[in-house]
């Protein structure tokens, strides 16, 4: 157990040597105390905190100040050394404070990199690498189960099953919870909460306190013991406007009343943020049916134990309740995983290639201002030699230089870190629903560390080069004269030239990247969601029904609210439907055209839905041919289906579907005739394919227990919503419409992070080209500075003003040209990184590769006329005299 | 005498007192976050313990090595009797200053 290296290496690095020893040892305690007492994670975060104080600087002062006069005459080294530092930042200041330009490009180009870096890096550490807001949070892991010859790896378990794993050793505690909704009645109408029903061991396990009363203990999920419940800080808020006597009040949830006994604190975020309520989970005195999976499982590692032996000596487990109880799961394996990897799964690869973007980014800002700087370096030749002359040292000069740099730098740290805020507040804005964990992120101790390095590094990154260069440069220069430096100048043209081909190598990896990424956000949005969202707006409707008398009545009362909606002003339609577009309701059935032969078993699985009303006409799907399901298809009536066209032209390609039959795969008597045909819709996301429905009445299907009501309206669907509300408190006044959408925005959640990363990429291409040109720009003016004379002999040996332009231009397009081939090079290999995230667009999309290879060269030829047409306009006489 | 006291200052020379044999920078820290209930770093209890040092209230020696901490040796603290004189100092002058004086004019009459 060890202090982190690097905040240890930090601070003893800015602590004085006199008390280095001691600071050492005392951090070195604090942190095994901590670590003893809250884990190692955070007494981690405790000794990194130590670093940022400006009590660090101030200790650093106190030494330096109270040694100077008791000094015996001349200066210590060190002292002499920190004088010396002084002088040259000072230097530095004055110096650059000369030409205002250069610095604050060097500054805002680095600032707009580092910035880039620093947002990103603060995403992936508050997402991926922070520890999570519980007691030994590196401990904590979910079990799962999982059905290989389903496909399911992560799937929830049985009541049973839980009670079993319970007994495995490595576990120290292991927790389950299960989702719940809960209606409340309150003054205005019904509405409905979402929380988690969980065992009484969870909460202690978490090691989160509760703000106010306490959390649901083992002894609330006794059976017989009270009904209580614990609410989220915002619902508290919410709801009872943060009341200090909340605790031993009584709420009403559904059928049920429970007492309220406590509020966890704010951001309290298990298993996410927008849990309501929390309540003990109980099961009845007979227990749980092995086959009734419904809950997540999370557990804390003992000491010592690993996610390996978890799985290890849970997979034994398994296989022994598979043997005794084969006929509940047929074939039984387990899955356990790290809660914080569980947590950001989907997260994850995004992030990492989101990071090395914009590490990308940062490497081209450098080149950039590397280029800048030896250019700099080049114009003040003769203040260094003139230095030289006056006994600087070379490693004086360079030192000189590279404070200079560190100093540029230091400040595009700054102003990265002010761009950093910034786009974290665009982040919290826009990222709602689309990170895990984005309340946790900010911009801490962490994040500031890297930036700072990050400022260094590329300050010592971009002035290396430039300073070693420039040092050498002035010696040879005062040592020989002017002649001397053709030697150094040839050097630097080498380098300045290698950095614009790498510029525009990066570049053209970017811009290929943007270019993907665009490309399948266009085509995705292009794509037909095969129904008409304009206009419609939807909500659920849970009712519960199983005698025919319920379920007469549900059908009554959803027939009746869509009839009340359809004569609100400007409704065109509306009906009901078990699977919205765009959610996760739906299900499957295996089934088979009638008179096919062959193993049942085999029998294709079809996605399913049913309907009720005038739902095609609502959410705006085309009846192709046949006819709407009607009041006519009743329970008792024969059963029917509307089937999609995919499905259609798969059971009887080429016939016609209308009166075909269907069968159950499981139940030959179960038949159902084809009524219709409907348009395909896309029925999970854009990015899939439609996949085959069929849509039987709710009539004949009384198990769909969720309804969205679905209505189109002419005007504004969202100012329809107080409408339907009050239609439907009319007819129930404790029935409460959950999950109201304006069906537009189902889809923009789906092309959400699309759009962002197409954006995001778009930002950084620009940029990219915009220094790509400032790169170009300035090597080519620097160029035709320097070789006015030999384009004055040029020109007097008679080069008309076309042949210089071709001339300039052609240095600059072959620089870019080496650089873009390496870049196309290189993207074939780095594009693999967004595969994943690409829709209707090869990662080697031969288009996108030689529209960016074109386009950069057009862009080196732009910013090389500008300096060309100067050099054309060289007057042979005076460049010659001049020179 | 010396300038007066600061909070922090005499927060320090407390904990010193109340630690004695074993005031040291990590005690003091702890000692320190616990009477003031805030985070306090290890740089700022040994500038507060440097300037006490300076002005004769506090003075310090280092003790020998110790393996738990990494081998490194613990620099000590006390307060000298100026030190505590100062300290007394503080406090009378603080119950001077509230002498007579309830809670009302503080906080208004509720």
């Amino acid at each position: 157990m060890h202090p982190p290296r690097l905040a240890r290496l930090l601070l003893l690095s800015f602590v004085p040597s006199e008390r280095r020893a001691e600071i050492d040892g005392d951090l070195h305690e604090g942190f095994l105390v901590r670590a003893e007492r809250d884990g190692v994670r955070s007494a981690s975060w405790w000794y990194r905190r130590q670093l940022f104080t400006v009590d660090v600087l101030r200790l650093s002062a106190l030494h330096a100040s109270s040694q100077m006069p008791a000094g015996p005459g001349p200066f210590s080294h060190r002292q002499e050394r920190g004088a010396m530092l002084l002088h040259d930042v000072r230097h530095a200041f004055r110096s650059l404070a000369r030409n205002r330009l250069y610095p604050l490009a060097v500054v805002s180009i680095l600032g707009i990199g580092i910035g880039a870096v620093t947002a990103v890096f603060t995403l992936v550490n508050g997402v991926l690498l922070k520890p999570l807001p519980y007691r030994d949070a590196d401990r904590l892991v979910m079990a799962f189960r999982t059905v290989p010859r389903f496909g399911f790896t992560r799937s929830t378990v049985s009541y049973p099953d839980y009670v079993d794993w319970r007994q495995v050793s490595v576990f120290e505690t292991l927790a389950a919870y299960t989702s719940a909704e809960g209606t409340y009645h309150g003054a205005d109408g019904a509405e409905t909460w979402r929380g988690y029903r969980v065992t009484g061991n969870l909460f202690p396990m978490l090691g989160v306190a509760p703000l106010v009363g306490r959390a649901i203990s083992d002894a609330d999920a006794e059976p017989g013991a009270a009904a209580v419940v614990a609410l989220s800080h915002s619902l508290w808020q919410s709801r009872f406007g943060g009341r200090a006597d909340i605790t031993g009040q009584s709420v009403r949830l559904g059928d049920a009343t429970a007492t309220i006994i406590g509020v966890m604190p704010p951001g309290f975020a298990f298993p996410t943020l927008e849990a309501d309520f929390w309540a003990p989970l109980r099961v009845g005195a007979g227990g749980a049916p092995r086959d009734m999976n419904f809950l997540s499982v999370l557990g804390r590692l003992a000491p010592g134990a690993t996610v390996e032996t978890a799985q290890r000596e849970l997979a034994a487990v398994a296989a022994r309740i598979d043997r005794e109880a084969p006929e509940a799961n047929e074939g039984y394996g387990v899955f356990v995983e790290a809660r914080r990897a569980f947590m950001v799964r989907d997260a994850r690869t995004g992030l990492i290639a989101f990071q090395l973007t914009v590490i990308l980014v940062l490497a081209l800002a450098c080149g950039c201002v590397a280029n800048l700087m030896l250019t700099r370096a080049a114009s003040r030749r003769r203040e260094l030699a003139v230095r030289t002359a006056l006994g600087a040292t070379r490693g004086r000069l360079l030192r000189q230089l590279l404070t200079e740099s560190v100093l540029l730098s230091a400040g595009g740290g700054l102003a990265g870190v002010a761009l950093a805020y910034g786009l974290h507040r665009l982040v919290l804005h826009f990222g709602a629903g689309q990170l895990p964990r984005l309340h946790e992120i900010s911009i801490d101790g962490t994040v500031l560390l890297l930036t700072a390095g990050t400022a260094i590094v590329c300050g010592l990154i971009c002035g290396l080069a430039p300073a070693l260069h420039a040092g050498s440069e002035a010696l040879a220069q005062s040592a020989r004269g002017e002649a001397g430096s053709h030697r150094g100048r040839g050097a630097r043209h080498r380098l300045q030239d290698g950095l614009i081909v790498l510029q525009f190598a990066l570049t053209a990896v970017l811009l290929i990247g943007t270019g993907l990424v665009g490309a399948s956000f266009l085509r995705l949005t292009a794509v037909e969601p095969g129904f008409d969202p304009a206009g419609v707006v939807a909500g659920r409707l849970s009712i519960s029904a199983s005698t025919p008398d319920a379920l007469a009545a549900r059908e009554r009362l959803l027939t009746a609210l869509a009839a009340r909606v359809v004569a609100l002003p400007g409704v065109v339609a509306s009906g009901a439907t078990y699977s919205l577009p765009f959610t996760n309701f739906g299900f499957s059935s295996q089934m088979l055209p009638e008179g096919t032969v062959g193993d049942v078993d085999e029998s294709p699985t079809i996605q399913g839905s049913t309907v009720l009303g005038d739902y095609f006409a609502a959410i705006g799907v085309p009846l192709l041919s046949g006819r709407n399901l009607g009041p006519e298809d009743r329970s008792d009536a024969p059963r029917v289906m509307i089937v999609s066209r995919s499905l259609a032209d798969r059971f009887w390609p080429g016939r016609d579907p209308l009166g075909q039959r269907v069968r159950d795969g499981n139940d030959a008597d179960d038949v159902a005739t084809v009524v219709g045909v409907v348009a395909d819709v896309h029925q999970r996301s854009l990015a899939e394919p439609p996949a085959p429905m069929f849509y039987v009445p709710l009539s004949q299907a009384p198990w769909s227990n969720q309804m969205h009501l679905v209505v189109r309206t002419t005007g504004d669907p969202a100012a329809l919503v107080p409408l339907i509300r009050r239609e439907l408190r009319a007819i129930d006044p404790a029935l409460p419409l959950k999950d109201v959408t304006v069906a537009s925005q189902l889809i923009e959640r789906t092309v959400a992070a699309p759009r962002f990363r197409a954006l995001a990429f778009l930002v950084l291409g620009v940029f990219a080209v915009i220094l790509a040109l400032a790169g170009v720009y300035g090597i080519v003016s620097l160029g035709v500075t320097e070789r006015r004379r030999e384009i004055g002999v040029r020109m007097a040996l008679g080069a008309g003003s076309r042949g210089v332009i071709a001339l300039i231009v052609r240095r600059g397009v072959m620089l870019a040209l080496v650089g873009v081939v390496v870049g196309l090079a290189g993207a074939v290999a780095a594009t693999r990184v967004l595969a994943s995230f690409l829709f209707g667009v090869a990662p080697h999309d031969a288009v996108i590769y030689l529209g960016v290879a074109i386009a950069l060269l057009f862009v080196a030829a732009t910013a090389s006329l500008l300096p060309a047409r100067r050099a054309a306009q060289i007057d042979p006489l005076i460049s010659l005299r001049d020179a | 005498m010396a300038s007066p006291l600061g909070t922090l200052q005499q927060l320090a020379l407390l904990a010193t007192v109340r630690l004695g044999e074993s005031a040291y920078g990590a005690t003091i820290q702890s000692e320190l976050e616990r009477v003031s209930g805030r985070q306090v770093s290890i740089a700022t209890v040994y500038v507060t313990m440097e300037r006490l040092e300076a002005q004769g209230l506090a003075r310090s020696w280092l003790g020998d090595p110790t393996p738990a901490r990494g081998g490194k040796a613990r620099r000590y603290y006390a307060v000298t009797p100026r030190g505590a004189t100062a300290l007394l100092n503080a406090r009378q002058e603080l119950q001077r200053a509230w002498a007579g004086l309830d809670t009302d004019p503080v906080f208004g009459s509720r």
